[in-house]
């Protein structure tokens, strides 16, 4: 049983004015290239529906470590194969946004060879979730939405203004 | 044991599997084998010591299996990865 509709290039093309409105309803259209080798398949699916799905399934799991001298803290995001560091916690999680934010940058610019990256083609719907953000607050708050302590960084520092 | 790594050990052990510096911290290329490594390189100075869990994620990033094999490969002059 096949519970989602595939069209054709041709057959979308002709009816897209229609597929975009039933899509921004919820509703998934496939739509397959029969002409290229691979027999290629692309979704059209909202974009609100799209996100939900990526904030609720790739959320990030940084790591803290503090140095064995007490010089300062490393802030890793292991799934991404990234990190950030500072002397405080506050200044690795802003390093580590930057960080985050330029190898988004690069990997949406090239997505078609990071996808030929054995350790790096799973990337991408993390690197979605931050490419839609605006600033680097918002992307600090993303990368410490499931970690309480970065959280408090994030509260604590606010707090100073 | 624990290993001690500065910052021009890091930028050594960088250059030599090929990565270039792209940027003040990024640095990225594509080895001998065709596998791609990226890593972040503060440049605090040449002889400044990296913080340890830094030093990790670097081993890390660019392929070694732990801090030892990273000091392995930056001690024999001879290896190739």
């Amino acid at each position: 049983m096949n519970m989602l509709e595939e069209k054709s290039i041709s057959l979308a093309k002709q009816d897209f004015p229609n597929i975009v409105r039933q899509a921004a309803k919820g509703h998934e259209t496939i739509t397959r290239n029969f002409k290229s080798l691979n027999h290629e398949k692309v979704s059209i699916i909202s974009t609100d529906i799209f996100e939900e799905i990526l904030d609720q399934g790739y959320k990030f799991n940084p790591t803290i470590e503090e140095d064995l001298d007490g010089q300062g803290y490393t802030i890793s995001i292991d799934e991404l194969l990234i990190h950030g560091e500072g002397s405080t916690l506050i200044s690795a999680l802003k390093d580590l946004a930057e960080n985050l934010m330029d190898y988004t940058e690069d990997y949406l610019n090239r997505v078609d060879f990071f996808r030929q990256i054995e350790n790096r083609k799973h990337h991408y719907p993390y690197l979605r979730r931050i490419a839609r953000l605006t600033d680097i607050d918002q992307v600090m708050e993303v990368i410490a939405e499931c970690h309480t302590s970065l959280q408090q960084a994030i509260l604590n520092q606010s707090q100073k203004g | 044991m624990p290993y001690q790594f500065t910052t021009g050990d890091i930028k050594s052990i960088a250059k030599r599997i090929g990565l270039q510096q792209i940027n003040t911290k990024k640095w990225n290329g594509t080895d001998i084998n065709g596998n791609f490594w990226q890593t972040y390189i503060h440049n605090h100075g040449d002889g400044v010591p990296i913080l340890t869990g830094t030093a990790k994620q670097q081993a890390k990033q660019m392929g070694f299996k732990d801090l030892e094999d990273m000091y392995d490969f930056l001690i024999n002059s001879k290896r190739k990865r």
